[in-house]
């Protein structure tokens, strides 16, 4: 995250209750904050600086984290036990002990959970245990002693006003939703969804028929949700790092060489874990196409917390980067049709990115991006996608992954050999895929096969955008290590360095070359990399 | 990013390509050439915006002029992103067909554009693709001779190698047409196409400009 961010997360010992890069998260933790300075009755009404009164009130973060943790109750439950006695068996002890109970759930925890049940559709917050860790996050804020130290106070102040906006924003959408719903119900017809009549009734009773006029409208499109974290991005700032039993994996997307004159970075990637699997997804937008850096950091993002929402199913992995792939893509559909239906939506603002372009020559692009008229002009929001899964089982770890466009796998063996699973082909360098919008791309996407490949846990991986293929035929892991004179890269030595800082002593290297020859063009685009490697036992 | 093709000698932001589009907006043009000389023009324009997007440098010049009785430059020298789409407006109102005071413009437009391109810092001229200038008349020229005009276009140096000027006729008679092949810098440059086809015409410069190709291309379709 920039330094600047005031995303900054909430953590709770070296683990994250809310991590930086869950916007939406930290969005509500502030609105909760918000309202328990202010609520409305003293009863509900707290200040920071953990006195016993607020300790008798509260449950402790650890208490909810733990909870979140194992066996989160289901969100009925959860409002329905603040009106019973005693609460159910299965839930913590710590909330059976000590006839605690109703003093929790008569004071301001109570208003806690019911303003976070309300209010956490407004910010996709809607699994008991995200809901348990974002509370988790406030009852930590009200028990910190020193109120000078209380950083998660100073992030929810920070963050209030435009959590509020958020808020607002997709209450009044909600509220648009429900009532053209209303309409359909009024008069006996289908709620405005898939490929069912799209008739909105201006009659507010629901009982006149819709007329002609009325049945060529349609409602305004929605913002598909969840809206990715932008542009504040964590494969930018150089702070993307993370570790599993197996595998340290470190990642980061750079704007590339300065003699490129790259006048955004386009590239983005994106990295989740569970207990045994890494997920990972790397964008590359196509340069041409207006909307591409938002397109691939939504298409990044998106299609790796698919990947790892299904990692908990039965879903095999081969089945789970398809679906994923056809989810993001279909996710850029609802975008498009968001921002046709909403010209004046702010969210125009963030996807047009460093864009100059007029914005009649953006509504044609766009336009024919959701019906291809002009075969010459492709896809507005066009990026190519590499990602998939990397499971570690007993003796070895099972690589799946999926490529739309183009991208780079190389396999980095213990013996320092470097093995190309996915290269770049010369000979083809024309994209004849990409994730986008419209019919094109789906299509595209269907006709795409995933690859698999079985590695020991001593080998490591590196995934690459094509950025680093540029000028050069050798493996992109021989280059980095010869120019970071470290020839560990991706086979687990302690002197590994970050991949941002790998980018950065490419670029620099590039830019050397480049002043001595302007013939030697190495890198010449952005620049993007996802870095396995093995956690040598000692 | 992902890029469309590698070519030798593709737009970049240190090989840029200058664009010169010439149009006749003569009386005769007016009607449906004229509202395809619209759209088409207009349509190139966005190919060449959409291909300039991620550059920090432009990928591109820019000329267009309409002319008639006389000439009149829409914009010269413009990097994409400075041109907006409403400046391309042909009606067919321009009086007569004076075709060298329009050749004498586009020579003057491309070497400007080229001196343009040259102010850049590392600017690789032999790495950068030819210079297109795309001449588009209905009608007999009622101009004194091209052949100045032509040849000063043809001999603006280029170290990429030369300015190609691509000739077209729209519906022109034969004898007419004959002017649009002293015009083109080669004979294969000059085409002589049906009105109908202006528009996929247009679209097809418009393809070409953004796969990099060669301007021989452009009229392949056309013969």
């Amino acid at each position: 995250m920039p330094r600047n961010s005031p995303y900054l997360g909430v953590s709770i010992g070296k683990d994250w209750l809310i991590e930086p890069a869950d916007l939406d998260g930290q969005k509500l933790f502030a609105i909760l904050i918000e309202e328990m300075l202010r609520g409305p009755s003293p009863k509900c009404r707290i200040e920071s600086g953990g006195g016993d009164w607020v300790c008798r009130h509260l449950v402790p973060p650890y208490v909810l984290f733990e909870w979140a943790r194992k066996l989160p109750p289901p969100l009925d439950e959860l409002r329905a036990a603040l009106n019973m006695p005693v609460p159910p068996a299965s839930w913590p002890s710590y909330l059976h002990e000590d006839n605690r109970w109703d003093v929790i759930r008569s004071g301001p925890f109570r208003f806690a959970v019911e303003q976070a049940l309300t209010r956490g559709q407004y910010f996709n917050i809607r699994t008991p245990g995200r809901l348990m860790n974002v509370l988790a996050a406030v009852t930590q804020t009200f028990l910190e002693r020193n109120a000078g130290k209380n950083e998660n106070l100073k992030l929810a102040r920070a963050l209030y006003n435009e959590a509020a906006q958020h808020e607002a924003r997709n209450r009044e959408s909600e509220r648009a939703r429900q009532y053209v719903t209303r309409q359909y119900e009024g008069c006996g017809g289908q709620p405005p969804t898939g490929q069912q009549d799209n008739t909105v009734r201006s009659d507010p009773s629901g009982l006149l028929p819709p007329t002609e006029e009325h049945k060529r409208s349609k409602p305004l499109a929605q913002r598909p949700e969840p809206w990715p974290p932008f542009p504040d991005r964590l494969d930018e700032a150089g702070l993307s790092q993370l570790s599993t039993d197996c595998y340290r994996i470190t990642w980061a997307s750079h704007r590339g060489p300065s003699f490129a004159h790259k006048e955004e970075n386009q590239d983005a990637v994106h990295v989740r874990i569970d207990e045994r699997r890494i997920y990972f997804a790397l964008a590359d937008g196509v340069s041409t196409s207006f909307g591409s850096r938002f397109a691939a950091a939504l298409a990044a993002y998106r299609y790796c917390e698919l990947l790892h929402a299904r990692g908990s199913t039965e879903m095999t992995a081969d089945s789970a980067v398809m679906e994923a792939a056809a989810e993001t893509q279909g996710m850029l559909d609802e975008m498009l049709d968001f921002l046709i239906d909403n010209p004046k939506a702010p969210e125009w603002n963030v996807v047009k990115g460093e864009s100059r372009l007029e914005n009649a020559v953006i509504s044609r692009l766009v336009e024919n991006t959701k019906t291809p008229k002009n075969r010459f002009w492709g896809p507005a929001f066009a990026t190519t996608l590499i990602g998939g899964v990397l499971d570690q089982q007993t003796r070895t770890s099972r690589l799946t992954v999926l490529r739309i466009g183009d991208g780079v796998v190389e396999r980095a063996l213990n013996t320092g050999d470097v093995v190309t699973v996915l290269g770049m082909d010369p000979e083809q360098t024309e994209i004849t895929a990409s994730m986008s919008p419209g019919p094109l791309s789906a299509k595209a996407i269907a006709a795409a096969k995933p690859t698999t490949l079985d590695i020991t846990h001593s080998d490591g991986l590196l995934i690459s955008s094509d950025g680093l293929t540029r000028g050069t035929d050798r493996p992109i892991l021989s280059l980095l290590r010869e120019i970071a004179s470290n020839p560990t890269i991706g086979t687990g030595g302690d002197s590994s360095r970050s991949a941002i800082e790998l980018l950065r002593l490419a670029c620099n290297y590039a830019d050397d070359q480049f002043s001595r020859d302007e013939k030697r063009q190495l890198f010449g685009d952005n620049l993007s990399i996802v870095v396995i490697s093995p956690i040598r036992r000692r | 990013m992902a890029f469309q093709r590698l070519t030798t000698k593709k737009a970049t932001s240190l090989t840029p390509q200058v664009v010169t589009i010439v149009v006749d907006d003569s009386g005769s043009m007016s009607g449906q050439k004229a509202t395809d000389a619209t759209k088409g023009v207009q349509d190139i324009i966005i190919t060449i915006q959409a291909g300039n997007q991620g550059a920090s440098n432009s990928r591109f010049f820019v000329n267009v002029a309409k002319f008639g009785s006389s000439t009149t430059p829409l914009v010269e020298a413009a990097r994409p992103e400075s041109v907006s789409l409403g400046q391309f407006t042909f009606t067919g109102d321009s009086g007569g067909t004076e075709m060298p005071d329009a050749l004498t413009w586009a020579a003057r437009a491309t070497q400007r554009a080229l001196a343009e391109c040259r102010k850049i810092p590392k600017y690789i001229e032999e790495s950068s693709p030819n210079p297109l200038v795309l001449f588009l008349s209905d009608g007999a020229n009622t101009g004194g001779d091209v052949t100045p005009g032509a040849q000063a276009i043809k001999s603006i140096p280029f170290s990429g190698g030369n300015v190609d000027v691509v000739a077209v006729g729209i519906g022109m008679s034969q004898s007419d047409f004959a002017v649009m092949e002293r015009i083109a810098s080669k004979q294969e440059l000059a085409a002589n196409i049906d009105p109908a086809q202006l528009a996929e015409f247009l679209a097809e410069v418009g393809a070409t400009l953004q796969k990099g190709e060669d301007a021989e291309n452009i009229l392949k379709k056309f013969d």
